[in-house]
């Protein structure tokens, strides 16, 4: 920090440096420990503001601002909110209720539709054996015998 | 040097501006950006080792601020401290969230901090020790690392790192004691080193 900076955060945040944030606080606090030419302090300060130096970058406080203002502004125009539609008690009863909903279509898919699942399996199991899975569900070519009649006709 | 203490406290600017963003007075808000956005980011960058992530986390806190303010209690602790409890809290879930995404493959556990300082190490020359700082940090344990950077960049004292924890001020005693002791050892090994080196004929 500057002798500039310095003055500069005295106009922002006042003439009392210990009621400034931190970090400028420290920052201030070593410049003028600097100054006086006294002791840095012991090796733990010592490393504090090593620390604190380390941590140092270039941060632009209006953008930070504006972000903030236009994300509550977001918050404000946000129109349908679960909490708009129902209380907060009973989202866990509404949510169970889907969840049940969902198991008992699932569960009544399978029963209605299951009978016919044996074929769907049987083909599986065909095709990891290696074999066709077309005559295990019947939609296979039909047989020379089948057509002989058929030969006869055309 | 000072720090920003625990427990009763004579009421300050933060305390009032807190409370007048409760009232829904959206310029003391910005007044506590203001003050406090500065610090709040070196705190989030450095602990988890990414601008962008830091830049979130800072917007998420003074959002919750603007929406929870009514619940500061000035009798319980100074504004800086709530404010930096909100900010460790999201700090540790957004590392979490990382963590898992890093899991599941979605996301390089990377510190781009790091990685941009020690490109402006190189550029301008800064002083090496800075740079080891840097890497002590981001290899110290996560709540050491926490523990340091409350001091040093918060400039909280002991109690009021332990209250922005949820730990007991032995226990933060400790981990700053630790931190410390590994980032000097550090520093020691590169000064040890270089000085070898200056040394050695050539």
């Amino acid at each position: 920090m500057t002798d500039e900076e310095l003055e500069g955060l005295r106009r922002r945040f006042g003439a009392d440096i210990s009621a400034w944030p931190a970090p400028y606080r420290q920052e201030a606090e070593w410049l003028l420990i600097r100054a006086d030419g006294s002791a840095d302090g012991d090796e733990d300060a010592q490393i504090d503001r090593l620390i604190l130096r380390a941590a140092q970058m270039e941060t632009d406080g209006g953008e930070l601002a504006r972000k903030v203002q236009e994300r509550l502004g977001q918050g404000r125009r946000r129109p349908l909110r679960v909490a708009a539609i129902m209380p907060a008690w009973r989202i866990p009863a509404a949510a169970a209720s889907c969840a049940a909903v969902l198991v008992m279509a699932g569960l009544a898919g399978y029963a209605i539709g299951g009978a016919g699942l044996g074929g769907v399996d049987d083909a599986l199991l065909a095709l990891a054996a290696g074999e066709t899975p077309l005559g295990v569900l019947g939609v296979g070519w039909p047989a020379p015998e089948a057509l002989v009649g058929e030969e006869g006709f055309l | 040097m000072t720090g920003a203490g625990h427990g009763p406290h004579a009421p300050g600017e933060d305390d009032g501006l807190i409370l007048r963003a409760a009232a829904g007075e959206q310029a003391a808000l910005v007044r506590l950006m203001d003050r406090h956005g500065h610090g709040l980011r070196l705190f989030a960058a450095r602990y988890l080792g990414s601008a962008a992530d830091a830049e979130d986390v800072v917007q998420d806190v003074f959002v919750s601020v603007w929406k929870h303010a009514a619940r500061f209690d000035p009798g319980k602790g100074r504004a800086s401290t709530w404010l930096y409890r909100i900010a460790a809290n999201r700090c540790v879930d957004a590392r979490r969230r990382r963590s898992f995404r890093a899991f599941i493959g979605l996301d390089d556990v990377h510190d781009t901090l790091a990685d941009e300082a020690r490109q402006a190490d190189a550029r301008v020359g800064a002083r090496q020790e800075l740079a080891i700082v840097r890497e002590g940090l981001a290899r110290l344990p996560e709540r050491q690392c926490m523990a340091l950077l409350l001091r040093a960049v918060a400039g909280l004292d002991v109690p009021g790192i332990a209250e922005v924890m949820g730990a007991s001020a032995g226990s933060v005693e400790q981990l700053l004691v630790r931190g410390r002791r590994t980032l000097r050892a550090r520093l020691g090994t590169s000064r040890d080193s270089h000085g070898e080196a200056r040394g050695r004929p050539t």
